[in-house]
């Protein structure tokens, strides 16, 4: 994996985060979004100036857009931008923080389109580990476990009594983070049934070369599992509190090494 | 960043500028009716064409080292070289070496001015000097020498790395430069091709033969021992096209899948140094199964001809019936073998008449086989003999011997046999390059007469090419005197000489254009022997390995940047170098350093003449003019060339000399018998132990032995010496593909990286020979033996022992 | 109008990499990237087996790097020679990524993609094809219109080792290797 890839770890893990964080907020339907809201838009606006660092004239990255009609990136940056301009105008004027409004609807669906545009960039027939259903599965896992638990750590910090709402997001979490580990041995599975030189490498990649992220990778979406389940369990409300920003810090770390091992472990087909 | 050009120097706007600003120029290209798809039916296209844009100019020049002698164009824009192509309208074309010759001009590994050492040989620490100085400095140390010592103390070396008629190589400058000196000690022999020379020279009674331009014509290929998909790839396209043409089979005996093996119809892995066994075994089926050409061999060899064993003679036909099986000692020597003589005539047995006639007699049908009593001696022909000995290769003893296995032996011959014209492509192979060299080329030549190829269009031998093989004669460019006989030292001996200081003391070495610390063996035995030396003078391009062993280095010019001849040591045609662009740094030509050196040396005047009129005596005995040189190469043998086609041989005899009295004389074997190599496992079991391991050297794409090693377009490919070992010698030594290692035998030791490969045989590595001019730890000629072909005092690199290691310290 | 091609005999390749030399001397290419490149496979099937594959940019019918690239840097001529316009490049790689050849290069010292161009600066100016196909000493690697080269005899659009052709469409037609070794 090239130093510059980790620009894209950055950019997909907090965009990614920012999207699912939005489209919970919009399903919460609460006044305090508005605060919300500003903070999806800062962790966005983070994530997409670490992108610029992918390109290697940064300053040119006004180019990237040109190829609307057939390059998903320009498609990306063009929703990704609409995304962060339609935050932008919402956190802005609107301080009700409501969610049925037309301009929320439209920066959601931007939102969505943005995610949609991530993933299509990578279903390249010439990248078999990437090719397959484990790219929009993991991206959107990623949206939804960090926007979950992104909204619930907001609520720990900013809402004295919020429990039981926290509670419920933690079930989410929880049921999404299970799905992660079904994900990756189904991936790795299909990868080593491709047959391909390419797949081979790649399945050869996380189990051999990266198999210590990978171990990294499932301990801590497991350590996150037990925090969420001791949020679940506990009647302690200061320990409920605490479990659950563990559980974003455990699982943010196992979305970094899960991201990195996207980008370590692509191996092109042919020669 | 400003670009680069071609050559590496920093320039505002080059081609590649254009590239990246007219990527949308140009559209519609003139594709339709410009005739551009000519590549299409694989005709090439013209000189024109190579021309990249209007104001270029084209200036011929050629390939110097020991290799193809490609033509080469090189295109100038502005007094800058821009770029190096081959030329479509040569015979062949110019390869990855010739063509990166663009990256010489500014690698930085370039000598740019005359140095002085400036601390221990081979510590690389120099002092920047002028000409004069240089030049001063080496005239008055070898006046001192030459006055103290005489000429015998001048230890010189003039090689292929830049081989034409004002350089280095045979008939150059160079070697006129150091006769006119009064003489010095040279070499014996040749690392490269002794064993071939004397191969040819036992039965053929000499010559150079190769066909490779007729290679169109041949039905079947025997590359045997070599690599011709590596070494002659200019010409692989006529055996593609034999192929395509008239379904030609190509089969390579090699122990290793060389890129020409991977090619073949046929592999035959064989075991390192028992190439003649396999020959042998096939003469075998050719007599038993009466393959061969009996009406041939009758009239053109001495195989009829009557010999007898010491005085009484020997009753062949019962008491060969007792010979051991073959590769175990004869219980005759053969060297005892006397032909029936008549005066100057030598006797065959004329059946019709009952009795011993001149072998010249016209009308005479010679009786090749049966036995004779003449005069009270037993007498048969040659060929019983022949027989006799090829009778004890049967398939299972040959591949007991060769590791080739016994049902492969009679396909194999009878293959050969039965496509005519078969060409067997020898090239100075590495399979003569071991302790028996001379005998593995004559069971090819043998293979060949036996067969009736020798003198037929696309048939034979093919050794090396060029005009000067084939006959042709040029004048060294400067005459020679005749000086008083100086001994010389064997070529695979120049370490062992210089310690003991054999067969006199040297005090100056003067090496040009060589890589002599990457190409002779005994590396290690050679720096050793440098601390006896005086004065070591490098002369050449780059600071080689060599050149950093030197007390003085002169930096020379790129065949770019001088005049020059190329007069076919290598390739039939003879073509003129002309200069394209002017020396870089403080470069200068051999030409010019030797006729400075002569000046201050006393004998200048016969240098002191302009290249015109030296060119023009060099080449009086071509009959080609340098006007004619001026419009292109010229060719001046027939078309097509056969080599011996008038079937005449320069032996004795004036026939194919399957007994050969050149060997009788010298003291060897007249007819060929297998002889096992002296440093092989199963020979030297105590030396196993240390060093089981055979190794052979290869030859790569990217290099001409120690030559463009210093091209940074060749050396991002081929980047690290490569030790090419097999799965099973590479598992019990806990060796990975890919991994450092270390090869060794007593001789030293080198750093390589392991390809583990089954492509070549259980027991054999093989590293790539020549590496190391830039790094010295890995120069195979570390390992390589310092013992020498007994007949013809040739290389045996190839007879070599090593064991390898894990880990990469040297 | 039928686009350009190139041909490859896997049976005429030696490995000898004239071609990749000949393509970095005429377009005066960095060390680095590589244009062209000449690869060797190796195996055991019944025996050890040994070709090699010289690939540069297949100037596919279905260029995926020009669909896949943001700034629109990549285009496709009439003539169907893939070109790449460097002051539109802002190196996000993403051609790169797609491409089944690795024809894309990145130049470290640029920042900018550079690839195998057909040479169409010696087509533009009328002095013949691309001086790798030229430059090749054994006729391995030709190159003609797309029509004529598929019509060469044995000519075939897939190759073992390499990648599905329906991805982009090469254009370029192989005569495979000859099974061999009796």
């Amino acid at each position: 994996m090239e130093t510059r890839d980790w620009s894209l770890v950055i950019f997909t893990i907090l965009t990614q985060a920012a999207v699912g964080a939005f489209v919970v907020l919009q399903f919460l339907d609460r006044p305090a979004s508005r605060r919300g809201r500003a903070a999806v838009l800062a962790v966005l606006s983070v994530g997409l100036f670490a992108a610029l660092f992918h390109l290697a004239t940064p300053l040119e990255a006004f180019r990237a857009v040109v190829n609307f009609g057939s390059s998903w990136l320009s498609r990306e940056i063009v929703f990704g931008s609409l995304f962060a301009g339609l935050l932008t105008a919402l956190v802005a004027l609107d301080g009700s923080g409501r969610a049925r409004t037309p301009l929320a609807w439209l920066s959601a669906v931007a939102a969505v389109a943005f995610l949609y545009c991530q993933i299509q960039i990578y279903m390249m027939p010439a990248q078999p580990s990437w090719n397959s259903f484990a790219t929009p599965a993991a991206f959107s896992a990623t949206a939804l476990r960090l926007g979950i638990l992104g909204v619930a750590g907001g609520l720990v910090l900013r809402e004295p009594s919020a429990d039981r709402l926290i509670r419920g997001l933690s079930y989410a979490a929880i049921f999404v983070l299970v799905l992660e580990l079904l994900i990756v041995p189904l991936h790795l599975t299909s990868l080593l049934g491709d047959g391909s030189r390419a797949a081979t490498v790649s399945a050869n990649r996380l189990i051999g070369d990266y198999g210590t992220v990978l171990g990294l990778r499932l301990v801590l979406l497991c350590a996150g599992a037990l925090s969420l389940g001791a949020v679940l369990l506990t009647k302690n409300s200061r320990t409920m509190r605490t479990m659950t920003l563990a559980s974003l810090g455990v699982v943010f770390l196992s979305e970094l090494c899960g991201r990195f091992l996207f980008y370590a472990a692509q191996m092109r087909v042919g020669l | 960043m400003p670009s680069q050009n071609g050559s590496g120097e920093p320039v505002g706007t080059s081609r590649r500028d254009f590239l990246k600003w007219s990527a949308l120029v140009g559209g519609a290209s003139a594709l339709g009716g410009s005739g551009l798809f000519v590549s299409c039916d694989g005709s090439a296209p013209g000189i024109e064409s190579t021309v990249a844009a209007a104001g270029a100019r084209v200036v011929r020049t050629a390939n110097t080292p020991e290799c193809l002698h490609c033509a080469l164009l090189a295109h100038v824009e502005d007094g800058r070289l821009v770029k190096v192509t081959g030329d479509p309208d040569f015979n062949i074309m110019a390869c990855a070496r010739g063509i990166s010759r663009i990256r010489q001009l500014y690698s930085p590994h370039r000598l740019k001015y005359p140095m002085r050492r400036a601390g221990k040989r081979g510590e690389d620490k120099w002092e920047r000097i002028s000409w004069d100085e240089a030049l001063d400095t080496i005239a008055t140390k070898y006046k001192e020498i030459l006055d103290e010592h005489g000429n015998q103390a001048f230890l010189t070396f003039g090689g292929t790395g830049n081989w034409s008629t004002l350089s280095t190589g045979i008939l150059g400058l160079y070697s006129s430069f150091w006769n006119r000196f009064g003489g010095s000690t040279k070499e014996i022999s040749q690392l490269c091709c002794a064993s071939v020379t004397e191969g040819f020279n036992a039965v053929l009674g000499g010559g150079r033969s190769e066909f490779r331009d007729e290679w169109v014509h041949s039905r079947y290929f025997l590359a045997w021992g070599n690599n011709p998909a590596v070494t002659n790839q200019g010409y692989m396209k006529n055996l593609f096209q034999a192929r395509e043409d008239h379904g030609a089979r190509l089969v390579t005996v090699d122990p290793r899948l060389s890129e020409t093996a991977a090619l073949s119809d046929r592999w035959v892995q064989i075991k390192p140094g028992t190439d003649s066994a396999l020959a042998l075994g096939m003469i075998r089926v050719l007599f038993e199964e009466g393959l061969f050409d009996e009406d041939y061999v009758r009239r053109f060899s001495n195989a009829s001809f009557l010999v007898r064993l010491g005085d009484e003679g020997y009753d062949l036909a019962e008491l060969g019936k007792t010979w051991p099986a073959g590769g175990e000692t004869l219980p005759v020597d053969l060297r005892h073998l006397r032909l029936l003589r008549n005066g100057d005539s030598c006797m065959v047995w004329d059946a019709s008449a009952s009795q011993a006639v001149a072998a010249d007699t016209p009308g005479v049908r010679a009786a090749l086989t049966g036995s004779y009593e003449i005069e009270g001696a037993r007498y048969q022909p040659v060929f019983e003999w022949m027989r006799a000995i090829a009778a004890r290769y049967t398939p299972s003893v040959v591949e007991e011997i060769t590791g080739v296995p016994s049902d492969a032996i009679a396909s194999m011959t009878r293959e050969y046999a039965g496509a005519k014209p078969a060409a067997i492509i020898q090239n100075m192979a590495g399979a003569q390059r071991t302790d028996h060299g001379t005998l593995t080329v004559i069971g090819h030549i043998y293979l060949a007469a036996l067969t009736g190829n020798i003198g037929v269009l696309g048939g034979g031998v093919n050794d090396v090419g060029g005009y000067l093989g084939q006959g042709g004669r040029i004048n060294h460019p400067v005459p020679l005197q005749k000086n008083p006989p100086i001994p010389g030292i064997p070529c695979t001996k120049i370490g062992e000489y210089l310690v003991e200081q054999k067969p006199h003391p040297i005090k100056a070495i003067h090496v040009a254009g060589t890589g002599l610390l990457t190409q002779y063996p005994n590396t290690k035995k050679i720096i050793e022997g440098l601390d006896n030396v005086d004065m070591v003078v490098v002369q050449d391009i780059f600071m080689t390995t060599t050149a950093r062993y030197a007390d003085i280095v002169l930096p020379v010019t790129t065949l770019f940047e001088t005049r020059n001849l190329l007069a076919g040591a290598r390739s039939r045609y003879i073509q003129l170098m002309n200069q394209a662009i002017e020396p870089l740094f403080e470069s200068r030509s051999d030409r010019w350093i030797m006729t400075e050196l002569a000046k201050r040396l006393g004998f200048g005047e016969a240098f002191d003449k302009t290249d015109e009129e030296l060119l023009s005596y060099a080449l009086e005995p071509t009959g080609v003019t340098l006007e004619e040189l001026e419009k292109g190469p010229v060719n001046p043998l027939p078309d097509p060339w056969i080599p011996f086609v008038d079937k005449k041989f320069n032996t004795p005899s004036g026939r194919i000399e399957f007994f050969s009295t050149y060997l009788l004389d010298k003291g060897f074997d007249p007819i060929l018998e297998y002889l096992h190599p002296v440093e092989a496992p199963w020979v030297d079991t105590a030396l196993a132990e240390h060093y089981p391991l055979q190794l052979i050297n290869r030859k790569n794409h990217n290099h001409v032995n120690s030559s463009f090693h210093h091209q940074d377009y060749l050396t991002e490919i081929w980047a690290s010496q490569v030790l090419q070992i097999h799965p099973d010698d590479a598992k019990s030594r806990g060796i990975e593909d890919g991994a450092r290692i270390r090869v060794f035998n007593a001789r030293g030791a080198i750093e390589a990286k392991a390809h583990v490969t089954a492509s070549i045989m259980n027991g054999v590595v093989s590293v790539t020979t020549g590496w190391g001019a830039v790094d010295e730890k890995q120069t195979a000629s570390i390992l390589s033996p310092d013992k020498y072909e007994p007949i013809s005092l040739g290389h045996t690199l190839n007879s070599s022992m090593v064991e390898v290691a894990r880990g990469d310290t040297a | 109008m039928s686009q350009v091609a190139f041909f490859f005999d896997v049976n005429r390749c030696t490995g000898c990499r004239t071609c990749e030399v000949a393509c970095k001397v005429e377009n005066e290419v960095e060390v680095g990237p590589r244009w062209r490149k000449v690869n060797t496979i190796e195996g055991d099937q019944g025996g050890p087996f040994m070709h090699h594959v010289s690939m540069a940019c297949n100037q596919c019918e279905t260029p995926v790097c020009a669909e896949a690239c943001p700034s629109g840097a990549i285009t496709k001529r009439p003539d169907g020679i893939v070109v790449v316009d460097e002051s539109k490049c802002i190196g996000a790689r993403l051609c790169a990524w797609a491409c089944p050849y690795d024809a894309p290069q990145f130049s470290a010292d640029t920042g900018k993609m550079q690839k195998c161009s057909f040479c169409y600066h010696r087509i533009d100016a009328g002095v013949g094809g691309p001086a790798c196909a030229d430059a090749c000493p054994t006729k391995a690697l030709q190159w003609g219109t797309l029509d004529k080269v598929a019509a060469k005899d044995g000519a075939t659009i897939e190759l073992p080792v390499l990648p599905d052709a329906e991805i982009t469409r090469p254009a370029i037609r192989f005569r495979p290797m000859k099974s061999r070794h009796s």
